[in-house]
């Protein structure tokens, strides 16, 4: 307790207050993201993975036949990045999903630090939407260099021969293999937005990081048990781990769009749904904690 | 400009009610603070202090009633009611992963704008500003409670809130909170703080307001309540207390003497003490010690806020 | 109460629509496995003529007859199917069976039943890989109007 002096300069308010809106609130919200250890411990054991993946199976004289893609590993290096999406379609995504986006929401409750935002020059309005976007944001950039980074590892690691469509024609232009693969990874990001969705609403509702972490990985489960029963096929449909094979269609040959377009509307419906659930729940709660 | 007229109020609540199951945790309050005041929200725990300053913050909704700063309503859209006001309810909380100055910064930005020179200025003001670079999970509590004023200043507000800001502190961290209280009082600020400390409240503000079960017992300047108060009782220790007894006996507006052990006990105001004082001097005797264990706005708050005459716990007499 | 019965009568109706839709459309139907199978065949057999440094040739499949092992009623279901292929390839006529096992996602493995594990040395890289044409994946379109029971 030294000096006075910065707390007697005090300058006078003039003009009314600017406001910060949700992309200020975008912009710390990332900011805390990378300020946390563990989700740079994660992305970059994400982002190395695939890497450790092609160069063991290069080691090995068996190829992963019963995944799609596996049988062409050693073949194409634009088999490694397909053959990683065909496995974290199953339960990665949704992972990565909850992982971000299960917790933007309950760290606040975790950390009682709502009180701390909510009194600032913000509306809440603002800190729901800056934390959405921030929380997206950070899921599909992630999966986006997923993406790149497997790409990247199998041209390094096999080469850049021919890409092979699911239909099993060859694609002898690079830049065109590049864009198919991009297009793949791509698509599945509307059913991975809607599974982000859907952990950030449990995260409000539960304002538990435990339970907003754990409850859209049982969802995902649950859903993934479907897809593989023998069940009603329309309700397959109508889970959000059905878009996430959309990309089969659009690499096909010929190639067929329709699974994409409905896994859209699948997608947007969960995403709605979850978004508007989460937004209600959110602007009219009491910040009793912390 | 959301800045008070002359004699605007910058707090005022009108019939303010939450209510928790079958529990009132604020129940009609009807409060003022005015521009310039150092207004105490006296309480024992449980009394509502937190509820009112969340709902002054716009934390949680009142059940009925409203409440608006510098006239304009907190609900339902708090922002633009709160733009000059800053504080915290209970132990302010931060991210424990990022240091001190990086929680600033944050939430510098959330305030519309970042001023690096201001959180540097801040972060001296509570003598944070060598361990500006450690993370707040390293931070004591009472590291934590200066962080939390410097953020509230950082908004240069109009009104100051602070919710139990001594709370929790060991007797170091208390001087400090309230040295550091002292040094805000000096620049003007309007300040809203709650206490259970009736030797807090005494001591810093101006105004006060006792709250017991959610409801108001007493509104009104701290020299008013000083008024009321009244005869405090006092504990005396001299050279010779036999000799001293017989003073305090025959000397006008000291009453209910006894020798109780090594000391006399006795009731009387802050004049009579002061002549009395002279008095035993004057009678050839050394006083070893006189003091009012339990003030006499001590002894009014407990029979405000308990209904009996109280007797202060051993934290209140050391304080 | 009358509200909860008429939220309890929707859902019935729903579900039934679901049910409804579910049992008329299966995803994995004969049409659909019959015209799906032959054509990624006739790749595969290029693809694996193209690796070995061949002259990629696409064989002319002239019939092809694929039957569910699991749901011999309807031929529809996924699970194990086989297929029997008669094609033609540099004029010399050829038959092979096929293993397919189709998943829940209308993708499939196939696997010529007497020959499964040949291999073929990939003649820009000198790699041992498994033969496109005895072993390939592929996928076919749920939504597709081939819900017939046989491609004829
Ligand atoms: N979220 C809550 N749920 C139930 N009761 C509450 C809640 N918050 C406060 N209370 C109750 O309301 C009363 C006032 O609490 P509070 O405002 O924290 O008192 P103070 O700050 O004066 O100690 C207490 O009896 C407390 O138990
Ligand atoms: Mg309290």
């Amino acid at each position: 307790m030294t000096t006075t002096s910065a707390a007697t300069t005090r300058t006078p308010i003039t003009t009314a207050r600017t406001t910060a809106g949700a992309g200020t609130v975008f912009g710390v919200e990332l900011r805390k993201l990378l300020g946390q250890t563990r989700t740079r411990v994660v992305a970059t054991v994400l982002l190395v993975a695939p890497w450790i993946f092609i160069l063991l199976v290069l080691h090995q004289d068996q190829l992963p036949l019963e995944t799609l893609y596996g049988r062409y590993l050693k073949t194409t290096g634009f088999a490694t990045p397909m053959v990683v999406l065909v496995t974290a379609t199953q339960w990665l995504f949704p992972l990565i999903a909850a992982f971000i986006s299960g917790d933007i929401f309950s760290s606040e409750d975790n950390y009682g630090t709502y009180k701390t935002i909510l009194t600032r020059s913000v509306s809440r309005r603002a800190v729901f939407w800056g934390k959405v976007t921030a929380a997206l944001v950070a899921t599909v950039g992630l999966v986006i260099a997923i993406g790149a980074s497997a790409l990247i590892a199998g041209l390094v690691a096999v080469g850049d021969q021919p890409f092979i469509t699911v239909g099993n024609l060859e694609v002898p232009s690079t830049a065109h293999a590049i864009g198919m693969v991009a297009e793949s990874w791509l698509s599945v990001l509307p059913p991975l937005i809607g599974f982000a969705s859907i952990a950030m609403c449990v995260s409000v509702l539960t304002r538990n990081s435990v339970l907003g972490v754990v409850v859209p990985v049982v969802i995902g489960l649950v859903f993934q048990m479907y897809m593989f029963l023998n069940a009603w096929d329309t309700v397959r449909h109508a889970l959000l781990n059905w878009p996430m094979n959309a990309w089969r269609g659009l690499l096909d040959d010929p190639s067929y769009a329709e699974p994409f377009l409905r896994g859209l509307v699948v997608s947007a419906i969960y995403t709605a749904v979850a978004l508007t659930i989460a937004y209600v729940v959110f602007h009219r709660r009491d910040i009793q904690e912390g | 400009m959301t800045g008070a007229r002359e004699g605007e109020p910058v707090v005022s609540a009108q019939g303010l009610t939450k209510t928790y199951g079958a529990l009132s945790a604020v129940d009609h309050v009807d409060l003022e603070v005015g521009a310039g005041d150092v207004y105490g929200l006296l309480g024992p725990n449980g009394a509502g202090k937190t509820t009112f300053m969340r709902m002054l913050f716009g934390l949680i909704r009142p059940d009925s009633g409203e409440i608006s700063v510098s006239g304009v309503p907190v609900q339902p859209e708090p922002r633009r009611a709160l733009a000059e006001v800053a504080g915290f309810v209970e132990a302010p909380r931060f991210y424990p992963y990022l240091s001190g100055r990086k929680n600033l910064e944050l939430l510098g930005r959330l305030d519309g704008g970042l001023r690096p020179q201001r959180i540097n200025e801040v972060l001296e003001v509570v003598d944070l500003f060598d361990r500006r670079d450690s993370r707040v999970r390293e931070y004591s509590y009472g590291m934590v409670q200066r962080l939390g004023v410097a953020a509230a200043l950082m908004r240069d507000p109009r009104l100051l809130v602070l919710d139990e800001p001594t709370n929790g502190l060991d007797p170091a961290g208390i001087r400090d909170m309230r040295n550091l209280i002292h040094r805000l009082v000096d620049t003007g600020l309007t300040i809203l703080l709650s206490s259970h400390h009736m030797v807090e409240v005494d001591e810093i503000c101006t105004r006060v307001a006792i709250m017991r079960r959610g409801r108001l017992a007493y509104d009104g300047p701290i020299t008013e309540l000083r008024a009321q108060a009244g005869r405090a009782t006092r504990h005396l220790d001299t050279t010779d207390n036999h000799v001293a007894v017989e003073v305090c006996r025959g000397f006008a507006g000291v009453e209910h003497v006894q020798l109780d052990g090594p000391q006399i006990v006795f009731d009387a105001d802050e004049a009579t003490v002061e002549r009395l004082s002279r008095e035993l001097v004057h009678a050839g005797l050394g006083i070893h010690r006189l003091h009012a264990p339990t003030s006499a706005l001590e002894t009014l708050f407990f029979r405000l806020t308990e209904g009996g005459t109280g007797t202060p716990t051993d934290e209140e007499a050391a304080a | 109460m009358r509200h909860l019965r008429k939220v309890l009568a929707t859902t019935v109706a729903l579900g039934a629509v679901v049910v409804g839709a579910s049992a008329c459309t299966p995803d994995t139907t004969r049409g659909r496995v019959e015209n799906d199978v032959p054509a990624t065949f006739a790749h595969a057999y290029a693809l694996s003529e193209q690796l070995q440094g061949h002259r990629p040739v696409t064989p002319d499949v002239t019939s092809t007859e694929c039957h569910s092992s699991v749901n011999t009623k309807q031929d529809s279901q996924p699970g194990s199917w086989g297929c029997d292929l008669s094609y033609t390839v540099d004029g010399k006529k050829k038959d092979v069976s096929l293993l397919v096992l189709i998943d829940q996602l209308g993708c499939y493995q196939a696997s010529n039943t007497d020959n499964r594990n040949a291999m073929i040395t990939d003649a820009s890289t000198g790699a041992q890989l498994p033969d496109p044409k005895v072993g390939f994946d592929g996928c076919f379109d749920v939504y597709d109007n081939r819900t017939n029971t046989s491609n004829r």
